[in-house]
């Protein structure tokens, strides 16, 4: 290090004097490899002849009762005005550059505008062509020149008002309007898209419309913003399928197209959009009765048979309804059970045997009283939310989609559950064993006739029941609120979300629940088990989301804790719902990786947890009962 | 009388095996009914023999990694007082600890009321066992009553029951003034005798106290003291750990233990242990230039009083001649001439001392 720092200090002027150079070369715009330059003005041109005149940036300049041999450079902003003004060669606008002609000027060549240079012609006449490229803007009034063509590149705009010329030409334009009225044309020819259009009021002229007409759906559909791709499903078979549409020309304000729409390439409709309008906006009712993947397209044929196509991708999906058979006899299983351990548990009681398991789990519910009262009322408002929401709406769009319900309660659940399962397992779960061993409750408990596996599990029940609590304040809340405005047809559909939403809430918090009690149960600072669900709900599902990229294979999802409550709102709720599970897929699908999907089916999903949260308790229980207390 | 006697120590004080022991519980008995049929005084002392050892641990050892907390302790406690005495850190928290089956030894076993508490009987020990700890941290948000309450619910006793336990125990702990204060708002004082009232409220027959008046004031420490005092008229055992040694003096302990290091250095009644260390002292009054003078060649140690001279000596006979020549020879009046224990923080350091001896010879 020493020795470079000296030869460093050895090389200190040739270095100075290299970055003076440099500065100097910076501040006079120059390549310090090229210093010498190049004049601009009185190049010869070898072609036309012509000398060269370079109006730049300044003053106005009038050029008036005269004539010039020379070609007209306006550049940079520069102001010209040609006043019975003869230009024998031709002209150039640059970089906003203005021209304007008037009284008789002639301009005995071509003009060629670009990027926002604008031209105005009066009384004036130009031998050539105009040619208007990027965004300049041609106004010509009052101007008879038969030998005039006007070419349209780009998106520039064009005015012909009370004048006589030759020929105008629209080609391929990307924006800008073009309006003719009063005038003579000999030809107007149209081509490339009507992106660009065309209006022609009480005008002379011979059409040539190989213009194609636009039309683009604009619903239903979701716009993905990663992809850039139009997509759509929906559980609704009744699709509103809205577009806008127009052509080039539109002569005296008349718009003559026909719209054709087609489902999987089988015509539906042709629905006739002519009329007086700039555009058609256009809405039908398609019916498509099959699962899967649809193509609905709408066809805009102008007059001459031209015509475009917009299509958009409908997936048309099912949600399941919810299995309440299967679940009530689940509940009066575990009901059936509880009663009969708890009976067991009185006899065995009667006849000697000490547990104190119910005076920990009641312990458990007396000490958190109102921290209950509280989760139970935070659980409601997600539901209170989505009753605000929806009772704001104006009584005239009362008919909202059964979709747009889901999507919004995919979204709003999706976010309370990160938050609230996050704030939950903190408050419950974090402290369960750990600050009862700091404080040495612990200890002193456990001198009184109560087994330790009792201490944890009589706490880890109370959660449980705790979270039940919360998730049926949760349903209840949502299905009243979405009583007060669906439409009476959905009612089993908003059944079926809030028994999902209840078995989303178990699968978000009670594995969580079991990895922070085990947390509790093995590390002896209650910071350390605040910080494990930070992790698994903030800091690894961002992470993780992006790594399919890496791996090519979606698997390190399966890390991501909030992946499978996300994977189960899609497959139950909403399918677009969640927020970080695809975002490495969708990234990586954009820049043609081959990424395996893993497609874990609720089953399996629950299994997974279940198994995870069995191997957490019995893990918690087994360090507890081996591990000793200080 | 006296075979019976040594019998209780061969029996109690050894580890017999468990044929040896049958076999010795079988000689008592009958040596009992003889008793019983000669007369009702001698079968009142074999009652007292019999008495079960309330607290027994078998090469008790407890490491943490390389550190040996508690090193084969062989405890026996039979009632009454039991002060575990030991400098910051010898090992009593971890032995206490051990005891109420918070901490798992490493090796060797405890018995309390002679079932070993890692069997199947865990629970019915513990249904006999109360535990107050060195800083109470009960529920803070709880009203005496309600602690109280909860821990009968706990030991599943009537609601009859635990309506009479609140009572008598808030009385015994002088705190019914303040049973529907919450606990956070008492003083040090007043949380300590809450601990002990939970720790009674299953009327425990075993009682262990961990540094239970290092937090307490001086008038606080004579209110404990008092307390304990009562509960052993009540007929209960206490394993008490402390540091602080006139508080051991002031309960009469009925014997104590020392550890040091991990170590017991010494197990048994204040009088044993003072015959063990083969202290003999002399106490004498007045204390005066003479009888000091005199009697230095004789003694090891002589500790000053304002009245009276403490004579560490094994030449007792040889003491008393010079002192009766002197009081005689100077006129001076001897008001008090008697043999005297260690008091037990004496006995402490002595203890120390010797094992730190030892452990500089090995």
């Amino acid at each position: 290090m020493e020795k470079i720092i000296r030869k460093l200090e050895k090389l200190k002027v040739p270095i100075f004097l290299f970055i003076i150079l440099l500065n100097i070369c910076i501040f006079t715009h120059q390549s310090p490899l090229n210093m010498q330059t190049t004049p601009l003005v009185h190049q010869k041109n070898s072609n036309n002849l012509h000398a060269c005149r370079i109006f730049d940036t300044g003053p106005p300049i009038i050029l008036k009762d005269n004539m010039t041999s020379d070609d007209l450079f306006i550049i940079n902003y520069a102001n010209v005005t040609l006043i019975n003004y003869t230009v024998h060669g031709n002209i150039y606008l640059f970089n906003s550059a203005r021209l304007q002609m008037l009284k008789n000027s002639t301009i005995m060549e071509s003009v060629l505008l670009s990027d926002s240079s604008k031209l105005k012609i009066q009384n004036s006449t130009v031998m050539h062509t105009i040619e208007c490229s990027d965004s300049s803007v041609l106004q010509m009034f009052a101007t008879y020149s038969k030998t005039t063509t006007i070419t349209k590149t780009g998106s520039a705009s064009i005015t012909v008002s009370a004048s006589s010329i030759k020929a105008l030409n629209n080609n391929l334009g990307t924006g800008g309007i073009v309006q003719i009225s009063n005038s003579n044309i000999d030809s107007v020819s149209l081509g490339g898209s009507s992106f660009s259009q065309t209006f022609i009021y009480n005008s002379n002229f011979t059409l040539n419309d190989q213009a194609v007409p636009f039309v683009t759906i604009t619903g239903p559909s979701q716009f993905n913003f990663l992809t850039g791709n139009l997509s759509y499903s929906t559980s609704e078979r009744e699709i509103n399928l809205t577009w806008t549409g127009w052509d080039s020309p539109i002569i005296n304000g008349y718009l003559n197209i026909t719209f054709q729409i087609l489902v999987d390439g089988v015509l539906q409709k042709t629905i006739n959009g002519s009329g007086f309008m700039t555009q058609y906006i256009g809405h039908q009712e398609v019916t498509i009765n099959q699962l899967g993947n649809h193509t609905i397209s709408v066809i805009a044929i102008d007059s001459m048979g031209n015509n475009f196509t917009s299509t958009i991708h409908i997936e048309i999906i099912e949600y399941p309804p919810f299995p309440w058979l299967y679940f009530w006899i689940v509940v009066a299983v575990i009901a059936v059970i509880a009663v009969a351990v708890m009976s067991v548990l009185n006899y065995k009681q009667k006849k000697g045997y000490h547990s104190a398991f119910g005076n920990i789990f009641k312990k458990e519910f007396s000490d958190n009283k109102l921290k209950i009262i509280i989760f139970i009322a935070i659980a409601a408002v997600p539901g209170i939310i989505l009753y605000f929401i929806f009772n704001i709406i104006p009584r005239g769009m009362e008919s909202i989609s059964i979709d747009g319900i889901r999507g919004l309660v995919s979204m709003i659940f999706t976010l309370f559950l990160y938050y609230f399962a996050l704030v939950f397992s903190i408050v419950f779960g974090a402290g369960a064993v750990v600050n009862a061993r700091k404080s040495g409750t612990l200890s002193w408990f456990l001198s009184k006739p109560i087994r330790r596996w009792e201490f944890l599990w009589g706490k880890i029940f109370a959660y449980l029941i705790i979270i039940v609590l919360i998730m049926i304040s949760t349903s209840i809340s949502f299905v009243l609120s979405g009583i007060s405005f669906i439409n009476p047809q959905y009612i089993p559909d908003l059944l079926s979300m809030g028994g999902y939403i209840f078995l989303i809430g178990l699968v978000a918090l009670i594995p969580l629940t079991a990895i922070v009690v085990l947390c509790s149960s093995v590390f002896n600072k209650p910071g350390l088990t605040i910080f494990i669900p930070i992790l698994l709900l903030m800091v690894l599902p961002p992470i993780v989301s992006f790594l399919p990229i890496l791996t090519r294979h979606e698997w390190p999802l399966l890390f991501s804790f909030s992946y499978y409550s996300e994977q189960l709102g899609r497959a139950w709720v909403y399918q677009r719902g969640g927020l970080f599970s695809s975002i490495g897929t969708t990234f990586g699908t954009e820049f043609n990786l081959k990424i395996t999907l893993i497609a874990l089916n609720p089953l399996q999903i629950t299994i997974i947890l279940s198994v995870m949260t069995i191997i957490c308790f019995a893990l918690a229980t087994f360090y507890l009962e081996c591990k000793d207390v200080a | 009388m006296r075979f019976l006697f040594l019998f209780y120590k061969t029996f109690f004080k050894f580890n017999l095996e468990p044929p040896k022991k049958l076999i010795s519980i079988i000689f008592i008995l009958k040596l009992l009914t003889y008793y019983s049929i000669i007369g009702s005084k001698h079968f009142h002392v074999g009652i007292i023999i019999m008495k079960e050892l309330i607290i027994q641990t078998f090469d008790l050892t407890k490491a943490f990694g390389k550190t040996i907390a508690v090193n084969k302790l062989n405890l026996q406690v039979s009632g009454g007082i039991f002060g575990f005495l030991g400098p910051n850190g010898a090992g009593k928290t971890t032995t206490i600890k051990m005891l109420i089956g918070s901490l798992f030894p490493t090796s060797g076993r405890i018995e309390l009321f002679g079932k070993d508490i890692s069997g199947k009987e865990g629970i019915n020990i513990h249904k006999r066992l109360g535990y107050v700890p060195e800083h109470p941290t009960y529920f803070d948000d709880m009203t005496a009553e309600g602690i109280l309450d909860y821990i009968g619910s706990i030991f599943h006793l009537s609601k009859t029951e635990i309506k009479t336990r609140i009572a008598h125990l808030l009385q015994l702990v002088n705190l019914t003034e303040a049973r529907n204060r919450i606990i956070a708002k008492y003083s040090a004082g007043m949380k300590q005798r809450i601990g002990i009232a939970q720790a009674l409220m299953n009327n425990p027959d075993l009682l262990v106290l961990d540094e239970i008046t290092s937090n307490l004031d001086p008038m606080g420490r004579n209110e404990m003291i008092d307390l304990l005092k009562e509960l052993r008229k009540e007929g209960k055992t206490m394993f008490i750990s402390t540091h602080i040694l006139p508080e051991v003096q002031k309960m009469n302990a009925d014997s104590i233990g020392i550890i040091d290091r991990g170590h017991l250095i010494m197990e048994g009644t204040i009088e044993e242990l003072n015959e063990r260390l083969g202290v003999k002292m002399i106490r004498i009054s007045p204390n005066h230039e003479l009888l000091r003078d005199a009697i230095t060649p004789f003694a090891t140690k002589i500790t000053e009083e304002t009245d009276a001279l403490l004579v560490e000596t094994d030449k007792k006979d040889e003491v008393w001649q010079t002192v009766a020549n002197i009081s005689l020879q100077n006129s001076i009046p001897i008001t008090e001439f008697r043999s005297s224990g260690l008091e037990i923080e004496q006995i402490f350091m002595k203890a120390i001392e010797s094992e730190n001896g030892q452990g500089g010879k090995k």
